[in-house]
């Protein structure tokens, strides 16, 4: 019994050595992607065929790259240049493969790049670049850092408070976008309020020359309860992993307290992370 | 213990101050700049009218006294600018006719082409003291004279 479970030992382990046919070196490659539509120098890896391992072709396939959160890259975000075409390559799905060592051939250099068009959720993917023929892998690490860019249009926007007291809202909608790839950020609006702009006539000393952050409120287009008051900054939450644009109007509560004129201030819109 | 009791309110500020929320890491930042333009804008209520009811001649006119009334009427005015205030009297042939704002020290004013009142920007209700004189040889017999006013921004 005891002679039979060697027997068995020795047979499975001489036939994992026999499916080690070839060698990676590195065996491990790593990219950070900073930014999308980043050119990524290519990585030389050698790929060694092992002394009496057959010289049949090695041929090598694309695992998906998967993020700790589950998002995935596809294989075809992967390319290489084997040298036995004149062009790069990528695996179109999980079961296309490549000749990475032609038959025959003892060892061959290949370059390993990222595609330019690389990028997602922020995460860190890792896949396997394997020959399951060859026995060997190469260990891929993808790693998108986290990124948020804010754009805000216009830059200027009017209210015309032409029936005196009363709520007004501004002629033009502010657009808010937040081009993330995480969700983990919050864009806040606040304002010191609004400033008459000139020089009130002599008479106007005891007039109110200034519009208080109590006055204003964002409003949310697309929810109808959202209506908040500036007296606090007021937050947006980042949701999903593909950013997500805004639209909001400043509306504005006046009295007959509030001198004829005009008043200007600035909202104040900014990108946090959390 | 002054020691002990200084040691523990520092400890405990030290503990207020890391245990305060931290705010997020500034990524960007942008501006959009609010301009909003408030015009000349007012309101004039009559909230009881402003009129002076009598008989000509009235009591003590032979001892040469005007007809006095205090209090008459009421309005309210509301402005975001300096304000002036016309007013023209109506029914009011063969008499004079003076007004002023009840409880001001202003003197009277001749209620007639000239004539006009002035005030700041803000919200205002007031009632009026007027005074009627013959201006020759007035009919007599009761009547109605009736204030109409413009209001406007200066």
């Amino acid at each position: 019994m005891a002679a039979c479970l060697i027997g068995l030992v020795f047979v499975s382990a001489s036939g994992f050595a026999q499916r080690e046919k070839c060698v990676v070196d590195p065996p491990e490659l790593h990219w950070v992607v900073d930014r999308p539509g980043e050119d990524m120098a290519p990585v030389t890896v050698g790929v060694y065929r092992n002394p009496g391992a057959g010289s049949g072709a090695i041929r090598f396939r694309m695992t998906n790259l998967v993020s700790e959160n589950g998002h995935v890259l596809p294989p075809d975000c992967i390319e290489i240049y084997s040298g036995y075409t004149d062009h790069w390559q990528s695996f179109a799905s999980r079961s296309d493969h490549l000749v990475l060592l032609a038959s025959g051939q003892t060892s061959n250099e290949i370059s390993v790049r990222l595609s330019p068009s690389v990028w997602g959720p922020a995460g860190i993917y890792r896949g396997y670049l394997e020959s399951a023929n060859g026995g060997a892998a190469i260990q891929l690490t993808v790693e998108i850092p986290r990124r948020a860019r804010l754009v805000v249009e216009p830059s200027k926007i009017s209210i015309t408070a032409g029936l005196g007291p009363g709520t007004y809202r501004t002629n033009e909608k502010i657009s808010i976008t937040v081009d993330a790839n995480h969700p983990n950020w919050t864009v806040s609006q606040s304002t010191d309020g609004l400033k008459y702009v000139g020089d009130p006539k002599p008479g106007a000393a005891a007039a109110k020359l200034w519009i208080e952050p109590e006055q204003l409120y964002v409003r949310l287009e697309g929810d109808a309860k959202f209506v908040q008051n500036l007296t606090r900054p007021v937050m947006l939450q980042g949701e999903g992993y593909t950013g997500k644009t805004f639209t909001v109007w400043i509306e504005c509560s006046l009295g007959w307290e509030h001198l004829a004129g005009n008043y200007e201030g600035a909202i104040d819109i900014i990108l946090a992370q959390k | 213990m002054g020691a002990l009791f200084r040691s523990v309110l520092l400890a405990g500020l030290l503990l207020a101050v890391t245990a305060a929320p931290a705010a997020g890491r500034e990524l960007s930042r942008a501006a959009a700049t609010v301009r909003i333009v408030i015009p000349a804008a007012q309101q004039l209520t009559i909230v009881e009218p402003v009129e002076l009811s009598s008989a000509y001649p009235w009591d003590k006119l032979d001892r040469g006294l005007p007809l006095v009334v205090s209090d008459v009427g009421l309005m309210e005015i509301q402005s975001n600018a300096d304000w002036i205030l016309t007013a023209e009297a109506l029914q009011s042939e063969g008499f004079r006719v003076y007004a002023r704002i009840h409880n001001s020290k202003a003197d009277w004013q001749p209620v007639n082409a000239l004539s006009f009142w002035t005030g700041p920007m803000g919200s205002y209700e007031f009632s009026w003291d007027l005074k009627i004189e013959p201006a020759g040889n007035p009919e007599p017999g009761g009547r109605t004279i009736h204030l109409v006013f413009t209001l406007s921004h200066i």
